[in-house]
């Protein structure tokens, strides 16, 4: 076991694994280099790009800034937003969805493969159950993806730090999906998603293809539907001073005097059926009928209590998922 | 002890029953043969004794009372499924390596050993062997185990007359050698002649012959005789399956050499592949001799539904 009489194989080694885990190692270790390769060349293009950006925001001065709307900082911050904003609002929303390839080319394969290629059949008949089998896999292989997603994650919180004040950490399809525990719980639901459906539908391909569809079907509602009602939103006339702009808002209308809403649209329309149709009359015709604007939003302060409600729900989900598998193999093989 | 033990055993995909009321008791230190027309079920009792599968009735065990798939069962019992699966992606080596890494009595210097008296290159991917050097690496890995007991399903279906022989020749050897207990399901009768010593023949789900070959060949006798006393003569005797000609008929029945021929019949012996042939031609005919202690009822069934 020592370094010296180690034997001269050719490639790479990592520690000295033995039984179930070495197995787990030799077989997926293309898929766990595939995912680190993805993860990595993401990981590079953020330390470039964001070393530059991180750079160029203390040179311009802009953390120092307090209040944006400071005359001082408002020039920098153009200059700023000009240049970066559009891949901070751009690569979140492209990354949102890495969890889900994770899930669909790691956990998919895991047992889809055996069954459909008949090696399960010599697989599970050479010693170790199993249940034993398979819950090695999704322990290590999960465990290793989740701690891969959290550092990717912890990285991407670097790299979007100058936005977290700029833009906010809170909403929906942007830095959120990333940074945190919720890219890393919904990379280990993908994955156990993926290893069921492989279990269930017993084919490589369609498996991975389900897997994709499921992971999309259920992480697209929890963002539009279930997300909002984590905690109820603060709801605030809306005035310059209303509620800070790293808020994530929830809806916005406008009521009258007897608390009547009116949607963007309804107001619109209303005011243009007045005659109001420049600014000033509208504003005009705001007064003249005691119209107020209204936000309802969820403070970035809530950030961390989002994520972990959200994260955790996932992960629950997730382990869910991996006993559902081990379950489904245990009482039914071929 | 039994290696294995089966008693109304039935298996049911759907409607249609693969297995249906299976008795059996497969003795220790014997090759058996298991060995039907293809659909006959012999997969899926393979399949039972090694937990690959649940039985729908009945209750099967192995190695004398233990549950198929328990950690005993599994590390006692070498399997070589269908088609022997192996990893195609993985190179010799690693899958010696995959089997050190799962089995408890793996013995990886002997599988190695096994291997180059084969002369199977180790650093080869299992995908770029030929199909008999597949089934070899299958087999060398299986023995390497020290199995108490060798379940092989189809192991020569698909290879070639030399590599059917050279692989027969391998597993007799190590029967030879370490005195394991191996059944080999088949649908190529010849094949199993030189190396089975207990037969069973499986048909439509059921066991229609169970026992030892010398017994089996000692206790059939085939008679050729005028197609025009065949009838009477039939009708005396335990007919397994008769052919009849336009003036001589075959008749193999159930009787010992020591029985005189009716007048005018001669009586010969008959070998194993005859014999099968006769029972599955004759799906109504059954040969049980119940072997095990655990089975007592010594049935002899002739013409039962």
């Amino acid at each position: 076991m020592t370094a010296t009489t180690a034997s001269p194989r050719t490639g790479w080694q990592l520690p000295r694994l033995h039984g179930l885990p070495w197995v787990t190692w030799r077989q997926h270790r293309f898929a766990l280099a595939g995912a680190v390769a993805v993860l990595g060349v993401f990981g590079m293009l953020m330390l470039i790009s964001g070393l530059a950006m991180h750079s160029d925001y203390a040179s311009l001065g802009l953390n120092t800034c307090r209040v944006f709307s400071d005359p001082t900082c408002e020039t920098p911050l153009g200059i700023f937003q000009h240049d970066y904003q559009n891949w901070a609002q751009q690569l979140p929303q492209f990354l949102t969805f890495l969890p889900g390839l994770l899930g669909v080319f790691v956990g998919a394969p895991v047992v889809a493969r055996e069954l459909e290629s008949g090696t399960f059949r010599f697989a599970w008949t050479q010693g170790r159950n199993r249940v034993q089998w398979i819950t090695t896999k999704l322990v290590l292989l999960g465990v290793t993806l989740t701690v891969l997603a959290l550092a990717f994650s912890a990285l991407f919180s670097w790299w979007y730090g100058p936005f977290g004040t700029l833009l906010g950490r809170m909403g929906s399809g942007g830095a959120y999906e990333v940074e945190g525990f919720v890219f890393a719980a919904r990379t280990l639901f993908g994955f156990m998603l993926g290893a069921l459906l492989g279990a269930l539908i017993r084919r490589t391909v369609p498996a991975m293809a389900a897997t994709a569809a499921g992971w999309l079907a259920v992480t697209w509602p929890s963002v539009v539907y279930l997300r909002p009602l984590i905690q109820t939103p603060i709801t605030t006339p809306d005035t310059p001073k209303g509620f800070p702009r790293n808020a994530w808002v929830i809806n916005s209308w406008a009521q009258d005097a007897t608390g009547h809403h009116l949607n963007q649209g309804q107001l619109f329309d209303q005011a243009r059926a007045s005659g109001a149709d420049s600014p000033d009359r509208f504003q005009a015709w705001m007064d003249q009928h005691h119209y107020t604007n209204w936000v309802s939003y969820q403070p970035a302060s809530r950030f961390w209590h989002f994520q972990v409600v959200e994260a955790s729900a996932y992960v629950a989900l997730a382990l869910l998922l991996g006993g559902a598998t081990i379950w489904w193999l245990h009482r039914r093989a071929t | 002890m039994n290696v294995i033990e089966a008693q109304g055993l039935g298996k049911r995909y759907g409607r249609s029953w693969a297995l249906r009321d299976c008795t059996l008791a497969v003795p220790q230190g014997r090759v058996v043969a298991l060995v039907g027309p293809n659909g006959a079920g012999k997969t899926t009792l393979l399949h039972l004794a090694v937990d690959l599968t649940k039985q729908t009735t009945g209750e099967i065990t192995v190695l004398g009372g233990i549950a198929p798939g328990s950690d005993e069962a599994l590390n006692r019992i070498g399997f070589v499924a269908q088609d022997t699966p192996l990893y195609q992606y993985l190179s010799v080596a690693d899958t010696v390596r995959l089997v050190e890494n799962l089995s408890a009595r793996f013995d990886a210097a002997n599988a190695r050993a096994r291997l180059a008296e084969l002369g199977i290159p180790l650093n080869r991917k299992v995908g770029k062997l030929s199909g008999g050097q597949h089934a070899q690496v299958a087999l060398a890995v299986a023995l390497a185990r020290h199995p108490d007991l060798l379940i092989l399903d189809e192991p020569v279906a698909r290879l070639d007359p030399l590599a059917r022989h050279e692989f027969m020749g391998t597993l007799m050897a190590a029967t030879v050698e370490d005195g394991i207990s191996v059944l080999l399901s088949s649908h190529v009768v010849s094949e199993l002649e030189r190396v089975c010593d207990y037969l069973v023949v499986l048909a439509a789900g059921r066991v229609q012959v169970a026992g030892d070959v010398d017994d089996l060949l000692d206790t059939h006798r085939l008679l050729t005789g005028p197609t025009e006393q065949a009838a009477a003569v039939a009708a005396a005797l335990p007919v397994v399956h008769e052919r009849r000609g336009e003036r001589q008929t075959s008749l193999l029945v159930r009787a010992n050499a020591a029985a005189p021929p009716p007048p005018g019949w001669q009586t010969a012996g008959t070998n194993l592949e005859e014999l099968v042939l006769s029972y599955l031609r004759a799906p109504n005919a059954a040969a049980l001799p119940g072997p095990s202690a655990s089975t007592p009822a010594r049935r002899v069934e002739v013409g039962a539904s």
